[in-house]
C-alpha cells in the first residue's frame, strides 16, 4: 500500500518540474542548455546524478557484499575521471561549445563532414549507453515492483519521454539533482544504521567482515592470467578516460553561465561522488554481515538486491518501498540526460547544422528538436523491448571505451594541440569508433570462449589508436582543402580565458 | 620571455602600479600567475594617443596569451601526475602483491591507495580551482590595460 503512494508522490513531484520548467523551455538555447543558467552546485549535483545509475548505486554495493575490496574497483577511477573533467574539459567546452561537443570541435574545424562524424559518435555511444540503462532499468523495475517489463520499460520510457519533451534541459537538471538527494539521504541514512551496529567504527565494520569472511573481502583481486589482468586495466582506463568523451555529462557544462561555475560543478560533484563511494563501501559491507553473501546471491547472482535486502533487515519494509521509489527515479532521470544529449546530436547537428547548413529559425529548431527527442526515446524503447532477453553486459562498456577512443582525443588535440587538423579529427574519431566496436564484437563478451581478442573491454587498445589516428590524420591530411575555424591561438585563449581576449562580461 | 613580462605589465591601464609583476605587489587576489618581473624593463607610461592605445591593447593581448600558456602547462603538468598516480593502483593491485598488506588493523594498502586517490583528486580541483581563479584575475587586469585607457575621439 505504502509503495504505490511514494510512486505517485515522486511522479507528481517530477511532473510538476516537468510543467514549471516547460513555461520557461520556449527556445532552443532553453530546451538544450537551460539558458546556461544553471549554478555551479545545481550542475554539480546534476553531473553527480549522471553517475548514479541505478548500475553504479544498486550494483556496486552489491559487489562490494559479494566480494569486498575488488566490487571497490568498479568505481576506483571516478576521481581521475573528475580530474580530467576539470583540467581538459570542463572550461574548454564552456567557453567554446553552444548546444553539443560538435560545436566545440566546429569553432576550430566548421566542418560539415566532422560535426556529422561527432554527431553519428554522440547518437552511438548514446544508443549503447540508453539501452544497457533501459534494459537494466526495466528488469530491476519488473524485480522489484512485480510488474511485467514491458510495462515497467513503457513506464520509463513514457515518462522520460514527457520531462524530456516539455521540460527540456532545465527539467532533466532539477529531476537529476531531486534523485541525487535522494539517493544520498537514502544511501547515508542505511549506512548510519549500519555503523550504529558496529559503534560508529568504519574499521571495526571492516574488522568484523575480515572475521566473518576471511582476509579476501580487503584484499585487492590478482586477475588469473595476464588477459584478465590487462582487461581490468582497460576498464579502469574506460572509466578514467571515457567519462570525459560521455556526451551527457559533457552538455552538461554547457548549462552553466560561465567558466568559474563548471569548475565549480567538478568540485561538488567530486565531493557528492566521494561521500557517496564511502557510504557505499558501508553498505556493501553492511549487506554481507547482515544478510550474507549466500542470501544475497540466492536473490540476484549479481548482487543487485543486496541494498534493498539490507534495507528490509534494518529498516522494514516502509524503507524498502521508499528505496524502490528512489531506484525508479534513479533509472528514469539519468535516461532523461542521455536523451537529450542524443536528440541535440540528432536535431541540432545532424538536421540544423549538416542538413539545412545552419539556415533554420529558433522555432524551427525548437520543433526539430521536439522531433527528435520523440523519435530518440521511441527508438530506444522499441530496441529495448526486443532486447530482454539478450546479455548487454557488453554495451556499458563500448559506451565508455568508445567515449574514451573517439571524443576524449579529438577535444584533447582540439584544444591543446596547434597542428591539429580537420582530418586528425575525423580520421581519430572514426578509428576510435570503428576499432571499440570491432573489438568488442570479437571479445569474449560477445564471441564466448573462443574469442578472437582476449580482453572484454577495448579502451586499452582501441584508446590508443584513437590516438595515433589523430596524430596520423593530422600529419597526412592535407590542411588546404578543409574549411578554416578560428585561429588556434585564439581557440587557446578562449578555451583557457572566457572571452578571449574581449572585455569580460558580467555572468 | 622578457617581452611577454613586459606586455603584461604594460597590459595595466595609467592609473593601475606599474611594477605590477612583482608577487608581493600584485593587485589581484593570491599570486601573481605572471610570476615575478624581468629585472630592467620597465613599463611606459601610457598616454592616450592612439598609437599608445593600440601598443596596450597588443600588450594586453600578449598578456593574455602568456596566461593562456601558463595555464595549460599547468594543466598538462596536473593531468599526466595524476593519471600516472592513478595508473599506480590498478597495476600494483592487479599485477603484485605489494598493496596485500595491512596498513591500520583490516586496513589494507589498496584501500590507503584507493582513498589517497581520492584526496589526490580533490585537492587537486581545489588547487586548480585557486590557480584558474588567479588567472581570471590577471586577464581581468591584463584587460583593464587595454580598455582602461580614454579611446581617441
Amino acid at each position: 500500500m505504502i509503495t504505490p503512494l511514494f510512486f505517485a508522490l515522486i511522479i507528481v513531484a517530477s511532473l510538476a518540474i516537468t510543467w514549471w520548467a516547460a513555461r520557461r523551455n520556449a527556445s532552443s538555447t532553453s530546451h538544450y542548455v537551460a539558458e546556461a543558467k544553471i549554478s555551479g552546485w545545481q550542475n554539480g549535483m546534476a553531473i553527480t546524478g549522471d553517475f548514479l545509475s541505478a548500475a553504479t548505486f544498486l550494483g556496486t554495493t552489491g559487489a562490494i557484499a559479494l566480494s569486498g575490496i575488488s566490487g571497490f574497483y568498479l568505481v576506483v577511477a571516478v576521481p581521475i575521471a573528475f580530474l580530467l573533467l576539470l583540467l581538459v574539459i570542463a572550461e574548454p567546452l564552456r567557453n567554446l561549445g553552444k548546444f553539443t561537443v560538435a560545436d566545440m570541435l566546429a569553432t576550430r574545424f566548421p566542418s560539415r563532414g566532422l560535426r556529422a562524424v561527432a554527431a553519428v559518435n554522440t547518437l552511438l555511444v548514446s544508443a549503447f549507453f540508453m539501452i544497457a540503462q533501459f534494459v537494466g532499468g526495466g528488469l530491476l523495475i519488473q524485480l522489484i515492483f512485480g510488474i511485467p517489463y514491458a510495462l515497467a520499460l513503457l513506464l520509463v520510457g513514457g515518462l522520460m519521454t514527457v520531462y524530456v519533451l516539455f521540460g527540456g534541459m532545465l527539467a532533466v537538471t532539477w529531476i537529476q539533482i531531486v534523485k541525487t538527494s535522494l539517493v544520498l539521504v537514502t544511501a547515508a541514512v542505511l549506512a548510519v544504521m549500519v555503523l550504529g551496529r558496529y559503534g560508529f567504527d568504519p574499521l571495526a565494520l571492516l574488522d568484523a567482515a575480515v572475521a566473518a569472511f576471511g582476509p579476501k573481502v580487503v584484499t585487492p583481486p590478482h586477475p588469473p592470467t595476464w588477459a584478465r589482468g590487462l582487461d581490468a586495466l582497460s576498464y579502469q582506463i574506460a572509466v578514467a578516460l571515457g567519462v570525459a568523451g560521455l556526451p551527457h555529462v559533457l552538455i552538461r557544462f554547457l548549462t552553466v553561465p560561465d567558466d568559474r561555475a563548471a569548475r565549480q560543478s567538478v568540485a561538488v560533484a567530486g565531493w557528492t561522488m566521494f561521500a557517496f563511494l564511502i557510504v557505499t563501501t558501508i553498505i556493501g559491507y553492511g549487506a554481507a554481515l547482515v544478510v550474507g553473501p549466500a542470501e544475497i546471491a540466492k536473490l540476484n547472482p549479481a548482487g543487485t538486491l543486496a541494498v534493498m535486502q539490507l534495507a528490509r533487515a534494518l529498516a522494514g519494509d516502509v524503507f524498502v518501498a521508499f528505496l524502490s521509489v528512489v531506484v525508479f527515479a534513479t533509472v528514469i532521470a539519468v535516461l532523461a540526460g542521455v536523451a537529450i544529449a542524443a536528440s541535440g546530436a540528432f536535431a541540432h547537428d545532424l538536421y540544423t547544422n549538416v542538413l539545412r547548413r545552419g539556415d533554420a529559425t529558433d522555432r524551427e529548431r525548437l520543433v526539430a528538436a521536439r522531433i527528435a527527442v520523440a523519435v530518440v526515446c521511441g527508438f530506444a524503447i522499441l530496441l529495448s523491448l526486443g532486447a530482454r532477453d539478450l546479455n548487454l553486459t557488453f554495451l556499458g562498456s563500448l559506451s565508455l571505451a568508445t567515449a574514451a577512443s573517439t571524443n576524449f582525443p579529438a577535444l584533447l588535440f582540439t584544444v591543446f594541440w596547434r597542428r591539429f587538423n580537420v582530418h586528425g579529427a575525423i580520421w581519430g574519431m572514426t578509428t576510435g569508433l570503428v576499432t571499440s566496436a570491432v573489438l568488442v564484437a570479437i571479445s569474449p563478451t560477445v564471441m564466448g570462449p573462443d574469442a578472437w581478442f582476449p580482453l572484454s573491454n577495448p579502451a586499452i587498445v582501441s584508446t590508443p589508436l584513437g590516438f595515433a589516428a589523430c596524430i596520423l590524420g593530422t600529419l597526412l591530411g592535407r590542411e588546404s582543402t578543409a574549411p578554416r575555424g578560428l585561429p588556434y591561438d585564439e581557440i587557446l585563449l578562449r578555451a583557457m580565458i572566457r572571452d578571449g581576449a574581449e572585455p569580460r562580461r558580467t555572468a | 620571455m622578457k617581452t611577454l613580462h613586459a606586455c603584461a605589465a604594460n597590459g595595466l591601464s595609467s592609473n593601475q602600479p606599474t611594477n605590477m609583476g612583482k608577487r608581493d605587489e600584485w593587485p589581484g587576489r593570491g599570486r601573481n600567475p605572471l610570476g615575478p618581473p624581468r629585472h630592467g624593463l620597465t613599463a611606459p607610461p601610457v598616454r592616450e594617443t592612439a598609437a599608445q592605445i593600440v601598443l596596450a591593447e597588443d600588450a594586453s593581448r600578449h598578456a593574455l596569451d602568456l596566461i593562456a600558456r601558463r595555464k595549460k602547462t599547468l594543466i598538462f603538468g596536473l593531468s599526466t601526475g595524476a593519471f600516472l598516480f592513478f595508473l599506480a593502483l590498478p597495476i600494483l593491485s592487479f599485477f603484485t602483491t605489494a598493496l596485500d598488506g595491512r596498513a591500520v588493523g583490516a586496513l589494507t594498502w589498496a584501500y590507503v591507495l584507493m582513498f589517497a586517490q581520492f584526496a589526490m583528486g580533490l585537492i587537486c580541483i581545489h588547487f586548480f580551482i585557486a590557480r584558474a581563479a588567479a588567472f581570471d584575475e590577471a586577464a581581468r587586469v591584463a584587460r583593464a590595460g587595454s580598455s582602461g585607457g580614454r579611446r581617441p575621439s
